[in-house]
């Protein structure tokens, strides 16, 4: 296990940013619906940006998703840093 | 049979158990993607469901062609899948080499930066890209698709060819350099033959994520022709109202689309051979 720790925290980090950024499949599924129940960040800003032409609100909310993201980033950066290599 | 020996076996059995299951679970949904693709529309949503229906509808597959438009898709994803994996592996070749062997001013920031660009999805910075994209003019065009599809795919595929080229002692390098290789020589003529495996492996994901992708395809593609094979589905899916949505079409459809997929998969399968720099440096 110690040997491959940081192949499984990168691992970790990464399939939860793809969880978050999984757009399409709730886009084709259930378009967020019903009554937003389904939806995720990212299909609010899909949605109020190229339905409801709302693209204030939305470039709002992909902000609040940049912030987020930038802590999983950080979080993966650290653990890159912290890679042991044992030759 | 003493005690050891076993347990080692029923460990075996239960690995192999394990895997099995994987394996079906994995497969689930094709084979009901392709038992779905079989039906008549009124099998469809028969009870109880069958895996093998009952009128095996082989025509599904010549009817999706004239029923729904499905070529047209086809085409534009074969065209900007090409294009954009070409593009990938000219830029990410030698970036991939630089990373790895060569030694330049900031290299490790500039590592990072490539790797965090692959964390922000592109739907949180889809609107600033679609005014870019349409004030240069490129809105409804091959170009815009496949510039966003190489943009996107660069970080992860570098990554990718880094870990592949990493592999590669530096020894090899050396020699070359003794032997009077210029730095771009010993890209060509040593490492992209030498790891043709993981190159292979690199086509494989670039083609796969740009096939499969939806969100620029559906946000930049307006007319009908020019849209891809991923999109034309979600079309079928969706405007189709007075039909209902008719699955057993959107299905063959879905199966066709995996078909080039496998083509590309078996006619690489002969380069994943296995790594030729094994015992290089001897």
């Amino acid at each position: 296990m110690p040997l491959i720790a940081s192949t499984l925290r990168t691992l970790g980090i990464l399939i939860g940013i793809w969880a978050f950024n999984s757009f399409d499949v709730i886009y084709m599924m259930t378009e967020g619906g019903p009554a937003n129940t389904s939806s995720i960040l990212v299909n609010t800003v899909y949605i109020n940006a190229f339905r409801f032409n709302n693209r204030g609100y939305s470039a709002a909310v992909s902000v609040v998703c940049f912030v987020l993201l930038s802590i999983f980033a950080l979080l993966y950066v650290r653990a890159k840093e912290d890679d042991v290599t044992y030759e | 049979m003493n005690k050891a020996r076993f347990k080692k076996r029923i460990a075996g059995v239960f690995f192999t158990l394990f895997i099995l299951l994987m394996i079906v679970v994995l497969m689930f949904p094709i084979a009901a993607m392709v038992s779905v693709s079989l039906k008549r529309s009124e099998d469809v949503f028969s009870v109880p469901v069958t895996w093998i229906p009952p009128v095996v509808a082989w025509e599904n597959y010549v009817d999706v062609f004239f029923k729904m438009d499905i070529l047209d898709g086809f085409k534009s994803s074969i065209i900007v899948t090409a294009v954009t994996i070409v593009c990938i592996m000219l830029i990410d070749i030698p970036a991939a080499y630089a990373f790895s062997k060569l030694r330049f001013y900031l290299k490790k920031p500039i590592y990072y930066l490539v790797l965090v660009s692959q964390m922000f999805a592109p739907v949180i910075i889809i609107i600033p890209l679609y005014v870019m994209m349409n004030s240069m003019g490129l809105i409804d065009t091959y170009t815009s698709l496949i510039i966003m599809n190489t943009t996107f795919n660069l970080a992860f595929i570098v990554l990718m060819l880094k870990s592949v080229f990493d592999n590669v002692p530096k020894e090899v390098v050396e020699a070359a350099k003794i032997d009077g290789c210029s730095s771009f020589m010993t890209l060509s003529r040593i490492f992209v033959p030498v790891s043709r495996t993981g190159i292979a492996v690199a086509v494989i994901f670039a083609f796969t994520r740009t096939w499969n992708e939806f969100l620029f395809a559906f946000t930049y593609i307006s007319s009908t022709p020019k849209k891809t094979i991923i999109v034309s589905l979600y079309e079928i899916l969706k405007n189709n109202p007075a039909l209902g949505i008719p699955w057993h079409y959107v299905m063959t459809g879905a199966v066709y689309a995996t078909v080039p997929l496998v083509v590309l998969f078996v006619l690489i399968r002969n380069y994943i051979t296995g790594d030729m720099t094994a015992g290089a440096i001897k």
